[in-house]
């Protein structure tokens, strides 16, 4: 026998040997599956946050207690693979019988793979009994009415999923540094406030010869902060440009006003959006728009930063990890009577349309969907959930339960105003958050100014809006494509009626026809748009 | 090791079931062909394009022809021949029988290959197919929904101010001729769109969101946006008590929307109602 031969012997070998460690893995897992003769629900996420797996575990195992006829699983996915491992399992058959919502799972693929739960939604869940949602529909159990993203899908029309928490944004704060460097002054209230104690920080920080910054920032971070500060300065222009008397104009709004004219990169707003940006971004560490996420977390955590913007999803890991008292206040946004960003405010911005997140969907092909249903709605339920929040340090997401202490400062505020627009004029596309992003150093870096930015973003935001607003156009008019085919579908499969009944049909109808209006809107505005265009 | 065999019996099943279904549909029952063709369209419905686009493709039937047309229009990837094959397919449904339910519908998406389908679109063309559609079948559904597409392209045309308050007022006409209370709906809301974004006037654009809101509003979020802009409008144009009655129903029915500070503070700011005599 040739040497060739004997590695090629060697390499099918192997081979065969990898496919039968595969077979064997696979049928292994099916033997699992019958082997207490309990039937089996597999769940999985990417949340590995501190808390998560534990609470999920629980109420796993309460579900099981209430039904030993039933083993729960849990598997979580690291965030980074998870849209990939979502495809692969959805694809290959394999899939689990519920999984979270929101990564490698666009229109097509819920279309797809996810089975609607729309009939259910509409009846009440059956673990309130007894309670004060017991006749309550089971969507309108949950704070935002089912109306997430994830929860319910806009171009199908139909409910996908049922969320357990959601998310608001604060600042988290080291309380032992905060005594060691600033005593007993208490959390700002005003932006004023806020920017002095940051001033104290660099005045301490230097006379203990300690180096503290006010505030850990990151490419994610920093903009939590700046972009809501940024954003209270554009409040009032942006009712100003509600050209359609909606008192919250579209993202598409602002960028048309933006091309034709109504307002520029000279308004005394956005200049005193960029002006407030770099006064936070100063109190960041210098360059902080090059570091991650994670950078920024270790700032915090190590004690080199006094204070931290993040999500609530974030307060359970920072609990779980630091070795210091953690304490929590809100974005401190400048009042109506402040002396030189006052002008542009009408008030604190409104959190009551937070929406919910971790959202749960059933795989068409799992089987026993009643059964997959009962367990949603049993993690769902007002107990079910308040167990959730309780163990995970999270928000919940049903109605009328009262989160634990160290959560509720992150329960959404609700008594306010409709926010102004950020650099990013409301994530308007990929062109404008470039645009911004590219530059921002500009703004924010030591050597840079406000002239500075403003002067390349005179040259950069036009062709960036212009670009994806013509994005925005493209888009609309692939989506209309099908949609008209879903429509043809739902009329022959009820011809559209002419009685006054909202129906799927008249629904989706309603959702094209205003898309179409406003994207028509959009061609006839860049068709006469005076500005250049993207290619100059 | 049944879990196997069932695999590979259903394998062998999936395998043999296009053979099957073309050897028995030279001869099935209508009825039975019919349901297939149902099937196909909820497929459609769900966005499982490929799969019904397949499944119309193995039947001959009119309204399976149209399916394939409509379905192939969204096939990927997207070729100049699949157009013109769909094309030839619902022209040739409206010369085979002119009058009928598919023919319409026909229609209807031959104007829709103009509009957002070419690439760049043809209007014109278009708009002559949804005219002669609205012309043809008054009060049908569909010809209906070809009133707001022609609105669409005429509307949104760039034209002189003038030309464009003729064309206004021709499809204000339209609108209140519709039975569709969905496309009643749909027109008076493109109508109040065009008035605000062309400046045409405060007063027309309220009365359009009003005759629309009457139509009945499909979508909460659309719901809320009309209710405010018929307060916000009826408020500055001094018809307070229009205005007071959708702030009203907005706050009563929109308890989470943002807006709501600002609706009750503009509510606050209207003249106070006037009492009625005794």
């Amino acid at each position: 026998m040739t040497r060739e031969k004997i590695i090629n012997l060697i390499g099918y070998s192997l081979l065969l040997g990898c496919f039968l460690v595969s077979l064997f893995r696979v049928l292994g897992r099916e033997s699992d599956d019958a082997s207490d003769g309990r039937h089996v629900i597999r769940f999985a996420h990417w949340q590995l946050e501190a808390g998560m797996r534990e609470a999920l575990d629980q109420l796993a195992r309460d579900y099981e207690a209430l039904h030993p006829e039933v083993r729960v699983e849990q598997i979580a996915i690291p965030e980074r693979t998870y849209a990939q491992w979502v495809r692969t399992q959805l694809v290959g058959g394999t899939a689990p019988d519920i999984i979270q919502l929101g990564k490698g799972t666009d229109d097509e693929v819920m279309a797809r793979f996810f089975a609607p739960i729309s009939q259910w939604v509409e009846r009440p869940n059956p673990y309130n009994e007894g309670g004060p949602l017991a006749s309550v529909p089971w969507r309108a159990t949950f704070l935002d009415d089912m109306q997430g993203s994830w929860a319910y899908r806009t171009n199908l029309l139909e409910y996908y999923g049922v969320p357990m928490s959601m998310f608001t944004i604060r600042v988290f704060y080291n309380r032992d540094l905060w005594r060691r460097l600033l005593g007993d002054t208490p959390p700002p209230e005003t932006f004023d406030d806020f920017l002095a104690l940051c001033h104290r920080v660099h005045e301490r920080s230097a006379e203990l010869g300690q180096p503290v910054l006010p505030v850990a920032g990151s490419k994610d971070n920093g903009p939590m902060l700046a972009y809501r500060l940024f954003a209270s300065q554009t409040q009032r222009l942006i009712q100003e440009l509600d050209l359609e008397h909606t008192l919250r104009p579209e993202n598409t709004d602002i960028g048309q006003a933006f091309l034709h004219g109504a307002w520029s990169v000279d308004s005394s707003a956005y200049s005193a959006g960029l002006a407030i940006t770099r006064d936070v971004a100063l109190q960041m560490h210098p360059g902080f728009v090059q570091l991650g996420r994670d950078d920024a977390a270790f700032y915090f955590l190590q004690k080199r930063a006094l204070m931290i913007t993040s999500g609530s999803w974030d307060s359970p890991s920072f609990r779980a990890m630091a070795d210091f008292e953690l304490g929590v206040f809100p974005v401190p946004a400048p009042s109506r009577e402040h002396p030189i960003y006052g002008a542009n405010v009408l008030g604190p911005a409104s959190e009551s349309e937070t929406g919910t997140g971790l959202t749960f969907g059933i795989v068409r092909s799992a089987a026993n969907h009643a059964r997959l249903i009962d367990f949603l709605h049993f993690i769902t339920s007002q107990k079910g959930n308040a167990t959730f929040s309780r163990i995970s340090d999270w928000l919940p997401a049903a109605v009328g339960v009262v989160p634990a202490e160290q959560v509720r400062p992150f329960l959404p505020i609700t008594d306010g105003f409709v926010a102004g627009f950020d650099p990013t004029l409301g994530s308007l596309g990929a062109g404008t958050s470039l645009a911004v992003q590219r530059n921002l150093d500009l703004l924010v870096g030591p050597a840079g100014s406000v002239a500075a930015f403003r002067d390349r973003m005179r040259d950069e935001l036009a062709p960036a809006v212009r670009e994806d607003l013509e994005r925005y156009a493209h888009n609309t008019l692939l989506n209309l494509q099908r949609q008209d085919v879903i429509i043809a579908a739902l009329s022959a499969s009820s011809p559209p009626s002419l009685d006054d009944s909202p129906d799927k049909f008249s629904e989706m109808i309603e959702a094209q026809n205003r898309a179409e209006s406003r994207r028509a809107w959009i061609v006839n505005r860049l068709a006469t748009d005076p500005g250049i265009s993207p290619s100059r | 090791m049944s879990a196997r065999y069932g695999r590979v019996v259903r394998a062998s099943l999936l395998l043999a079931l296009p053979m099957l279904v073309s050897t028995l549909s030279a001869s099935e029952p209508m009825e039975a062909r019919d349901a297939e063709v149902v099937h196909a369209w909820e497929r459609a419905s769900l966005s499982l394009f490929k799969e019904s686009h397949r499944a119309f493709a193995t039947h001959r039937s009119r309204e399976s022809r149209l399916g394939y047309a409509i379905t192939l229009l969204i096939q990927q990837p997207k070729t100049a021949g699949n157009l013109d094959e769909a094309v030839r397919i619902l022209e040739s449904l409206i010369i085979d029988i002119p009058t009928g339910e598919v023919a319409v519908v026909a229609r209807f998406h031959l104007g829709r290959v103009e509009q957002i389908h070419r690439s760049p679109p043809n209007l014109s063309a278009a708009a002559a197919h949804f005219s002669k559609l609205v012309a043809e079948h008054p009060a049908h559904p569909w010809a209906e929904q070809a009133a707001i597409k022609l609105a669409l392209i005429e509307l949104y045309a760039p034209v002189s101010a003038d030309e464009l308050r003729t064309r206004f007022e021709n499809h204000r006409r339209a609108a209140a001729g519709l039975v569709t209370a969905s496309a009643r709906r749909d027109l008076n809301l493109l109508l109040a769109d065009v008035a605000l974004r062309f400046g045409l006037g405060d007063a027309l654009a309220l009365e359009h969101l009003m005759a629309a809101d009457l139509a009945g509003i499909a979508r909460p979020t659309q719901q809320a946006r009309v209710w405010v802009q018929i307060g916000e409008l009826a408020r500055l144009l001094g018809r307070t008590e229009i205005a007071r009655d959708h702030y009203g129903k907005f706050l009563t029915a929109f308890t989470r929307d943002v807006r709501r500070r600002m609706v009750l503070e503009h509510l606050a700011s209207l003249p106070p109602a006037a009492i009625p005599a005794p």
